[in-house]
């Protein structure tokens, strides 16, 4: 009898342990949410997956975060005014039918397309433009980075919206802003709250749900452009961190197309009959920033010589695999207004040396060790080239301590003023609008570098008001470029090169420089 | 013995309220915070717009008066990346990390006992040696590169199990495996230790001398009396299964609690982070508890101690 408790006590404790670990079983709807099936197994193709490397915010209004992943999945489910053809950077019509600038070449009237409606079955008219762009620029949202200054908007009539920088003054780069800038509804805009829980535009793809790392949307069947239609029903976005899952993921297919290849991994895409390898010169450019506000770094000789040290080419060669440009200037070379950047740094330790004795650091003497911060596993390789850099400094006689940080940190780190002298970051813009980087970085206060100079700062106005393209290209070359070169507040290290690999029944995705995806535009063969 | 588990479940609540406070301001003095992080562009301003909208506007005294409130309310808090409450969010992965330690224990359980047992039956053999060998070498190997090779050749090579995500039952095999290798390491090494330290005590050559067949002495004497130590080592392992419950689901991009809880830090995703850590001190505690009531019904001296039963 005794025995037989003790028998009953332990298979109740062991039961009672394991319904502990085992909980509740998992909920109907929980799993289903999750992964696909692997390869061999996948019945239907109705279905496409990407593996992304960033993960979402889970705040759907897209004026309250910056945050790649929610980008890329607002530019399916919402649409744009204007669309800027990447190749020939020509401007497309999009939700606006027709644009020009009035007499006073500072207001900018859009007719709307007639019959658009967003996917809660209410009609786009003006004051949903109107409303949006006003939510964007509006300064104290943190999407306003993107807008030097608040835009007054007005609704003429149901389809027709006047845009005009409040400060009454031409602002250039509105048209190409208005390219990248999602149209949100204005019921939406005067509920926050539904703002912020859901994802409602007029564009190829409906927002379903998110979940566990995982956004699920369904194709817009009434979407107004046919030729864009999205040509697969569902399609599946999904954050996977490790780029070895993500690629594993893709050879079983599981997944469709995987973002942040890593160069390593290209041998083996290339070597797989079922895999395609994609690359794009992204807008994103590497850039080492000097923190104005750390001392030495304000000494303009100082941050020349410590540019002209960097070794560039083998960073970009050796270091990057070749997944890598070669900068020639401050923006990347696919931006709209690119042109090589006159007095644009090149690796030259003799002249870092001359620069650095300039500043009064001969051979680094009385020079304090500098520390350059840089991230772990955001980028890749930032270690491996910062240990370079560092050396190619020791070269010339600057002593410099490099500090890898986990993510956030780094991120925090990024936006103090005198967290490191020196600290590493990738800018990826939403558009190919050179303010969009320049006008960001330099314009007072710089961010990241933290610089204000004044110099800098009024010639950057004076460019951002020359609405004729073709003037405004010409100065961004003749006077900011240069003048940016001479001041330096950081150096551009190279340009991003985007990897990515999908299944080779794949078609139609064509990666852009830009943080736009146009995976409605993709198809199984 | 109502008083001995009365005391347990006072120190357990002790811990965990402990755990709770410093989870509390670590968090908050490590730097960065979850403004930053879903904004890292925006302006002074903007971020303490965002803050208040998280709940983190406050200055951390208060924040804490808050939190503990709420706390009692049964309440633990928003996560506004997840865009869920922090049970909710638990509720979901919960199960699916439950999945996979009920099977890595499972797992270690089966293979650490056969393996154990043998190895203990057969000491200084070749198959003890070759026992040995697996054990040592399945806990010498990183969890990181064997859930990236088993995920070439199960799924990439041979195409019989998928290698991230969850969908079903499937999804939990290969990190199953993997999370459970270690974990069966440590209980091959330890059964067959003690259970040669067994068959060596006086009680079990007692027994044989007696008549009783050998492998009847095994069961009854020599393996229920190793048992004991046995169940200390279980305890601790959980707590390392736990723990590597976080890089497996890394690894295999699987939506339980580890994955939530490194998301939720490296965002961080305070009032995640802080009922993550709560969940898991506590099944801790509580499965530490019941191993040790485990041991009143396991050892006769013990629940004499205790006042029998």
């Amino acid at each position: 009898m005794k025995r037989n408790k003790k028998v009953i006590s332990i298979v109740l404790s062991l039961l009672l342990l394991l319904s502990i670990l085992s909980g509740c079983q998992p909920s109907s709807e929980a799993p289903e949410q999750q992964g696909t099936e692997p390869a061999g197994t996948r019945e239907d193709k109705d279905t496409l997956t990407m593996l992304s490397a960033e993960s979402f915010t889970g705040s759907w209004d897209p004026t309250g975060h910056t945050i790649l992943a929610n980008i890329h999945v607002e530019y399916i489910v919402f649409d744009r005014l204007v669309n800027m053809d990447m190749e020939t950077l020509e401007i497309k019509p999009g939700l606006a039918t027709e644009w020009k600038y009035l007499e006073d070449r500072v207001t900018l009237e859009l007719k709307l397309r007639e019959g658009v409606k967003f996917h809660d079955g209410t009609d786009l008219d003006a004051s949903d433009v109107a409303e949006t762009i006003k939510r964007f620029s509006d300064q104290s949202r943190v999407a306003s980075a993107w807008w030097a200054e608040p835009i007054l908007a007005e609704v003429v009539d149901d389809l027709t919206v006047r845009l005009k920088p409040s400060s009454g003054i031409a602002y250039a780069p509105l048209i190409n802003n208005l390219c990248f800038t999602p149209i949100l509804s204005s019921e939406d805009i005067e509920n926050e709250e539904r703002l912020m829980n859901n994802l409602n535009g007029t564009g190829p793809y409906k927002f379903v749900k998110f979940e566990n790392e995982q956004c699920d949307f369904v194709a817009n069947e009434n979407y107004w452009d046919k030729a864009n239609a999205a040509k697969v029903k569902n399609f599946v976005f999904r954050y996977v961190a490790d780029p070895a899952t993500r690629l594993a993921a893709l050879q079983t297919g599981e997944a469709d197309i995987i973002e942040r290849v890593e160069s390593e991994q290209v041998p083996t895409i290339e070597g797989d009959p079922n895999l395609k390898l994609l690359t794009v010169t992204a807008i994103e450019q590497k850039n080492l920033v000097f923190k104005f506000q750390m001392p030495p770094m304000d000494n303009k000789l100082l941050r020349q010589a410590i540019s002209y040290a960097i070794d560039r080419d083998t960073i970009v060669n050796d270091i990057m695999q070749g997944y890598a440009g070669k900068a020639e200037n401050f923006i990347s070379e696919v931006a709209w207004g690119f042109a090589p950047a006159e007095g644009f740094p090149t690796y030259n330790p003799e002249k870092a040396k001359q620069l650095l004795a300039e500043a009064g650091y001969p051979n680094g003497e009385g020079l304090p060790e500098l520390t350059y911060a840089t991230s772990v596993g955001f980028y890749p390789k930032t270690k491996e080239y910062g240990e370079f850099i560092v050396a190619n400094l020791a070269d010339i006689g600057i002593k410099c301590k490099l500090v890898p940080m986990e993510t956030a940190s780094w991120l925090d780190a990024l936006y103090q003023p005198k967290s490191a002298h020196m600290i590493d970051t990738g800018w990826m813009p939403p558009g190919l609008e050179p303010d969009l980087t320049i006008g960001a970085f330099y314009r007072s206060p710089g961010q990241c570098a933290f610089c204000e100079i004044d110099e800098l700062n009024d010639i950057l106005m004076e460019e951002s008001r020359i609405t004729d393209g073709d003037k405004r290209a010409e100065f961004l070359k003749t006077k900011v470029y240069p003048m940016i070169a001479e001041y330096v507040p950081h150096m551009t290290l190279f340009n991003s090169v985007l990897l990515y690999a999908v299944r080779s029944d794949v078609e139609g995705f064509e990666p852009t420089p830009t943080s736009a995806m146009p995976f409605h535009q993709v198809y199984f063969k | 013995m109502l008083a001995t588990i009365t005391r347990r479940i006072l120190q357990g609540l002790i811990v965990i309220i402990g755990i709770t406070v410093i989870t509390f301001v670590m968090l908050r003095l490590i730097p960065s915070d979850p403004s930053r992080t879903m904004a890292p562009n925006a302006t002074e301003e903007q971020l303490m717009q965002l803050k208040e909208q998280m709940g983190i506007g406050d200055p951390i005294p208060t924040q804490f008066v808050k939190y503990v409130k709420n706390l009692m309310r049964g309440y633990m808090g928003y996560s506004y990346f997840q865009k869920a409450d922090v049970s909710t969010v638990i509720a979901k992965a919960l199960p699916m990390s439950s999945i996979l330690l009920l099977f890595a224990i499972i797992i270690a359980v089966v293979f650490g006992l056969l393996l154990g047992i043998t190895a203990a039956i057969n000491s200084n053999t070749w198959i003890d040696r070759l026992i040995s060998g697996f054990s040592v070498l399945f806990q010498s190997m990183p969890n990181y590169w064997v859930g990236i090779i088993l995920i070439q050749i199960i799924s990439v090579q041979l195409k019989l199990l998928p290698s991230t995500g969850y969908k079903g039952i499937r999804y939990s095999i290969l990190p199953s495996i993997v999370l459970a290798l270690p974990m069966t390491a440590v209980l091959i090494r330890n059964i067959r230790a003690s259970m040669m330290d067994s068959i060596n005590q006086n009680f079990v050559k007692a027994a044989k001398a007696r008549g009783i067949p050998s492998w009847s002495s095994l069961i009854k004497y020599s393996f229920r009396n190793s048992l004991i130590p046995m169940l200390t080592l279980f305890g601790t392992q959980l707590g390392v299964l736990l723990g590597n419950c976080v890089v497996v689901e890394y690894v295999f991009g699987y939506p339980g609690i580890g994955m939530q809880i490194l998301n939720a830090i490296v965002r961080r995703d305070y009032y995640l982070v802080q009922g993550l850590v709560a969940l898991l001190s506590s099944f801790f505690i509580i499965v530490n508890m019941a191993i040790d009531i485990g041991y009143i019904y396991l050892d006769p001296r013990i629940r004499k101690a205790q006042g029998g039963l």
